[in-house]
């Protein structure tokens, strides 16, 4: 997980530690503190604009200080969310950019199988998200939350898959299980819930059709079976797939980075302004 | 009416008239003559002292004026079977008219208070009339309390017409229930959303195209906006990366000054977009909180419409609506479920608007409602609620609280209604002495009818006494009620003589009588009465033997033989338990045996103290003598009570004389064992005495009278006769027949007066008579008076028939003091002196004796007599 020392976003920790949770895996966080600001406090006329738009000098102490502030209290947020999943927590520090630390962090600790986002991402960052997952060495999928994730209650209680090709089908299903496994009720798993989306209608129904076969062939696991259904058909331009996706108000949504709800280009941004779940983006 | 033989003989005179019992003719007694063989030589004797008058010989009571008979056969009938019942009271006329008058006197200050000893059925009759009336009457209006919106404090009282207020009641219930089901869904749906998003897109672009420019300009400056933990910082940058300060230093002035300069510049800028961003915020929240209303109200106004059209005829419920409806509005985020982060997974919606606390102001708490569907018609008549208990709390209702975190809260939903909401419009029965015994209940009542409201408030309050938790204040309901107290005669007069607002409030007194006079027609209505106790209580028929039994027994219960109690609830008793007697002997119809066993068997239960007091006497424990005869010394009656059992005892009294100074000391008195009745009588006696014997001479006697072997203490003046016998009898030093009791109370002339329980004392003195063997010479002397009042036991009847007993009926001390001594009264000469064989002349020469030896004694010592009355 990587965050900035702002403030980690709430949704999108919890989103980190479900996910987590489902993999049976732990979380190593990466708290980045900027050295930009750490060389700019060197300067004289140095000076900070609060979020209340007030102008002050930026002194080396007070940088020290707010950072150990924001530190500990990301640090804090972070164990805790930790022991609320039951998931192994440890935080490290690093001045670094978030690209140049997340790469420097694979190199020591080997690839990381899933990387979180602890700040939501903007509709605008669809392609910088893009870009993050292929610069990441060793990840599969990037979990992040949008800016209109809200609060886990009011999310509904299916793992919605977003299925724009047969071939990253299975390995989505994979993911789809184990999330629909943890952290459900006691009465039983959570529904995984397919939703085809095309570009076309034609598409999507061929697509349909190779899912209906493949759902046929796979065998269901007799311990602990997921209840799989189609969630529907849609097709169309992004925004109609958002919608598509909006309906559903699913507790976590898995889909590929670079296809049709989650362009490369950056016109995601009808889906991280709409989408008010997690999103689990997988390459 | 005296039974005397002749007339009654003075001093000198021949007797008049025939003596047939004792044989004396006319006019000189021959002691050789047959005639006078039948007399005593006591009588005889008394005849020579008297020079010849002959001394009448007073007849006892005839049997016929011991006890009051009735005929079975008089009675008409063969079993109650023949009889109409009676339903309700007979010889109430005037309290069942006080009552109908005062219910139908429509004012708040006539409510009623019905009086009248207990068990005289008085609260059935009462019940009875008022359901009658109450069922013809109109409905009362529904009450209910709705929270105030404005004041919560002041909950608001809602009138509705009967039967409606459940109805709102549920329609709220309902409305509420639609809210907690579409509100939900209205701000999750597509409508909401997407305009909600409208307006969060407008603002978010307008703040990130700001900020995104800002970026841009920064760029082209080569200034990077940096995030901190303090917020935003703007750095030099070339590369990518912050320039260092002694790279910076090592820059022209010019540049350097151009480049704060600029990042001064730029700061402002940022500072500009971020103080906008509070009040963007702002204007963004308020774009959304109309959105909010404007969804919430439709959604409000479609619950509400439905109950607002079917109270469209109820201008306060419309009103009430209105409120609630702004209020729902403004508080629609009661309805959307809250979901607050990780932890919030598990909430559980309350299963219904009821129980959930957040909606608890939008319910109806009703008060006073008549039961009522949509289906039924309309509910009628007033109410008649009779209040058992009638604590403060039953009575003007109460706020209840609940315990929530060390503090005491309340609502409107906790207050509850009292009696006199529960009776609002009708009728409200309470008994005066429970009343009475609760506090602040009286006093609160009081309050309610003279303001003519109901107004709930803890009674702490009221009061100003300890400490009143968070309470409300609600509004009060106008009170339209009659209110009708029951209790015995003594706390009305009580209530009438001390409480200057009760005469004011309770202006009709139905006064309940306690008996009936005997007549043939009330005899056979009595008997109807009988015949309903049975048909209520599925009893046994009585034949005319046994009615006529109860109706004997009604007038021994009114202690009066021209009289029936109407205390019904002791006939019932009597009734019942005659029944249980008749079935156990195995007899299918009441008869007079099972009437008479029912009596025994009553008494036999209640009156182990009278066998004991009746056993100390046998025993000789306390001394009572019923034959030879004694100076001073006299059996006195009183009657003592046990619970509802009465019984007559013999006590003895006497007296001792002396000379002295005029004193009749009352040791009763002296010993603080007297009370003020017996002080009077005692009075009175000084008052006989002294009037009789010391008008030429003074009185100085010293005499003690008292109540042999009595420590409980004495009170009223039934005996005063019996103590005026004993003390003339010490003075005449003639003895008195121990085989007579004496009961009577006497005035300053010597003439007896009536006195209570009559029937009792006569039966106390028989028993103890009895059980050491009648004797023929016994009997109880009773002021004429008196003799109505006598229904005495049926054996001894029997006994003063045989003539083994006797009950004399006497007007005057002289009258009674001749049968006890056997002596003539004597009547004053003219020359003012008594015949000194009289028991008056004999009083009166021992009188002059104390005062010449108390003349002489002082003239020998210095002192003199003097004429103190009864020592003070």
């Amino acid at each position: 997980m990587a965050a900035q020392t702002a403030a980690p976003h709430a949704a999108a920790v919890h989103a980190a530690m479900a996910v987590a949770a489902a993999f049976e895996t732990w979380v190593e966080c990466l708290l980045i503190e900027s050295p930009d600001v750490l060389a700019l406090t060197r300067h004289p006329f140095a000076r900070t604009v609060s979020h209340a738009g007030r102008i002050a000098p930026l002194s080396l102490e007070g940088f020290a200080e707010a950072q150990s502030s924001a530190t500990a209290r990301a640090r804090n947020m972070l164990r805790t969310a930790g022991q609320h999943s039951n998931v192994r927590v440890e935080t490290t520090i690093v001045q670094d950019g978030i690209t140049d630390a997340l790469a420097r962090a694979c190199a020591i600790e080997g690839p990381w199988n899933l990387m979180a986002l602890a700040e939501p991402v903007q509709p605008k960052d669809s392609r910088w998200l893009c870009e993050l997952l292929a610069e990441v060495n060793g990840a599969t999928g990037i979990v992040c939350a949008g800016t209109s994730v809200g609060p886990p209650a009011r999310r509904g209680s299916a793992v919605l898959v977003v299925v724009e090709d047969i071939e990253r089908l299975p390995q989505m299903l994979r993911a789809a299980e184990r999330l629909a496994r943890d952290n459900a009720p006691a009465a039983g798993a959570r529904p995984v819930l397919l939703l085809v989306a095309g570009e076309s209608a034609e598409k999507s129904a061929l697509i349909d059709g190779h899912l209906r076969l493949l759902m046929a062939d796979m065998p269901a696991d007799p311990a602990a079976p997921i209840g799989i259904a189609e969630a529907g058909v849609a097709h169309g331009t992004p925004i109609e797939i958002a919608e598509a996706l909006r309906r559903q108000n699913a507790h976590v949504v898995i889909l590929r980075c670079g296809g049709i709800a989650l362009p490369a280009n950056g016109d995601a941004a009808p889906l991280l302004g709409v989408v008010s779940s997690p999103m689990l983006v997988v390459r | 009416m005296a039974f005397w033989r002749g007339q009654k003989a003075k001093s000198g005179e021949s007797s008049s008239g025939s003596a047939p019992d004792s044989g004396v003719s006319n006019g000189s007694v021959s002691s050789g003559s047959v005639a006078i063989s039948g007399v005593s030589k006591w009588t005889q004797g008394l005849r020579n002292l008297t020079g010849g008058a002959a001394v009448d010989s007073p007849l006892p009571l005839p049997v016929s004026e011991l006890r009051r008979i009735v005929d079975p056969a008089s009675l008409g009938f063969t079993t109650t079977a023949d009889v109409t019942p009676i339903r309700g009271l007979i010889g109430q006329e005037r309290a069942m008219a006080a009552i109908e008058f005062g219910t139908e006197m429509r004012a708040m200050d006539y409510n009623i208070f019905v009086l009248g000893p207990p068990a005289s059925g008085k609260r059935t009759a009462l019940k009875t009339q008022l359901d009658a009336k109450a069922a013809k009457s109109v409905a009362p209006d529904d009450w209910a309390y709705v929270y105030n919106f404005e004041e919560p404090s002041h909950p608001r009282a809602l009138r509705l017409p009967a039967g409606r207020a459940r109805l709102l009641a549920r329609a709220m219930i309902g409305a509420i229930d639609e809210l907690r089901g579409i509100v939900p869904a209205l701000f999750e749906g597509e409508d909401f959303q997407s305009r909600r998003r409208a307006i969060d897109a407008t603002y978010q672009a307008g703040q990130e195209q700001a900020l995104e420019a800002l970026n841009k300009k920064a760029a082209a400056q080569n200034i990077a906006i940096l995030r901190t933990p303090q917020g935003f910082a703007l750095a030099p940058m070339h590369e990518g990366k912050v320039v260092k300060p002694e790279t910076f230093n090592a820059l022209p002035d010019a540049m350097r000054t151009e480049k704060q300069a600029q990042i001064a510049a730029l700061e402002e800028e940022l500072s500009k977009i971020l103080e906008r961003l509070p009040k963007s915020e702002k204007e963004r929240r308020g774009k959304i909180g109309e959105l909010t209303q404007e969804m919430a109200r439709a959604a409000v106004t479609a619950a509400l419409e439905d109950v607002a059209a079917a109270f469209a005829d109820v201008p306060a419920v419309i009103s009430h609506l209105n409120d609630a409806g702004e209020d729902l509005v403004r508080n629609i985020a009661l309805f959307v479920p809250s979901g607050d982060g990780e932890a919030s997974t598990e909430i559980r919606e309350p299963s219904d608007a009821v129980r959930d606390p957040r909606y608890r102001r939008y319910l109806i708490n009703v008060m006073v409602g008549q039961t009522a569907a949509t289906d039924t018609p309309p509910p009628t008549g007033a109410p008649v609620i009779e209040e058992i208990n009638p604590v403060y709390g039953n009575l003007i209702g109460r706020i209840e609280h609940v315990a929530q975190g060390g503090s005491l809260l309340t609502d409107f939903l906790l207050m509850k209604p009292g009696a006199l909401h529960k009776a609002n419009g009708g009728y409200l029965l309470i008994d005066a002495r429970r009343l009475l015994l609760s506090p602040f209940a009286y006093e609160a009542l009081k309050r309610a009818l003279k303001a003519c409201e109901i107004r709930i408030e803890p009674p702490a309050e009221t009061s100003g006494m300890g400490v009143v938790p968070q309470t409300l204040d609600p509004e009060a309901i106008p009170l339209d009620i009659k209110v009708i107290l029951t209790g015995e005669r003594d706390i009305y007069y009580q209530l009438a003589e001390h409480d200057p607002d009760f005469l004011g409030l309770f202006k009709v007194q139905a006064d309940f009588d306690d008996a009936i006079a005997r007549s043939p027609a009330n005899d056979l209505a009595y008997a109807g009465v009988i015949a309903s106790i049975i048909s209520e209580h599925k009893l046994k028929a009585a034949d005319a033997s046994g009615v006529a039994r109860m109706i004997e027994e009604g007038a021994r219960l009114a202690d009066d033989r021209e009289k029936l109690s109407v205390e019904i609830g002791y006939i019932s008793d009597l009734v019942r338990e005659a029944d249980y007697w008749a079935g156990k002997a195995g007899r299918t119809i009441i008869s007079h045996d099972d009437v008479q066993k029912a009596v025994d068997a009553q008494i036999q239960r209640a009156d182990r103290i009278k066998d004991r007091a009746q056993e100390t006497v046998e025993r000789g424990v306390v001394l009572v003598d019923t034959d030879g005869a004694k100076v001073g010394q006299v059996n006195g009656l009183a009657v003592m009570q046990v619970g509802q059992f009465m019984f007559g005892r013999p006590s003895r009294i006497t007296a001792r004389v002396a000379i002295g100074q005029g004193r009749i000391v009352d040791v009763e008195r002296e010993a603080k064992l007297g009370g003020a009745t017996h002080t009077k009588g005692m009075m009175i006696l000084y008052g006989f005495i002294a009037g009789r014997y010391a008008q030429e001479v003074p009185l100085a006697l010293g005499a003690t009278i008292t109540f042999e072997q009595s420590y409980g203490g004495v009170d009223g003046d039934s005996a005063s006769s019996t103590e005026i016998y004993a003390l003339l009898s010490a003075l005449a030093d003639a003895p008195i027949k121990q085989g007579f009791a004496v009961t009577g109370s006497v005035n300053q002339w010597g003439e007896v007066q009536a006195i209570g329980g009559a029937n009792h004392k006569i039966e106390g003195f028989f028993d103890v008579c009895k059980a050491r063997g009648l004797t023929g010479t016994q009997g109880v002397l009773i002021p004429q008076a008196n003799v109505q009042h006598l229904m005495l036991r049926e054996d001894i009847v029997a006994a003063c028939k045989a003539g083994t007993f006797r009950i004399f009926a006497v007007s005057t001390i002289d009258q009674g003091i001749e049968i006890l001594t056997g002596i003539p009264a004597g009547d004053r000469g003219s020359d003012g002196t008594y015949p000194a064989a009289t028991i008056n002349g004999r009083v009166e020469a021992r009188l002059r004796g104390f005062a010449e030896r108390a003349r002489s004694f002082g003239k020998s010592a210095g002192g003199s007599p003097s004429t103190d009355g009864l020592q003070s």
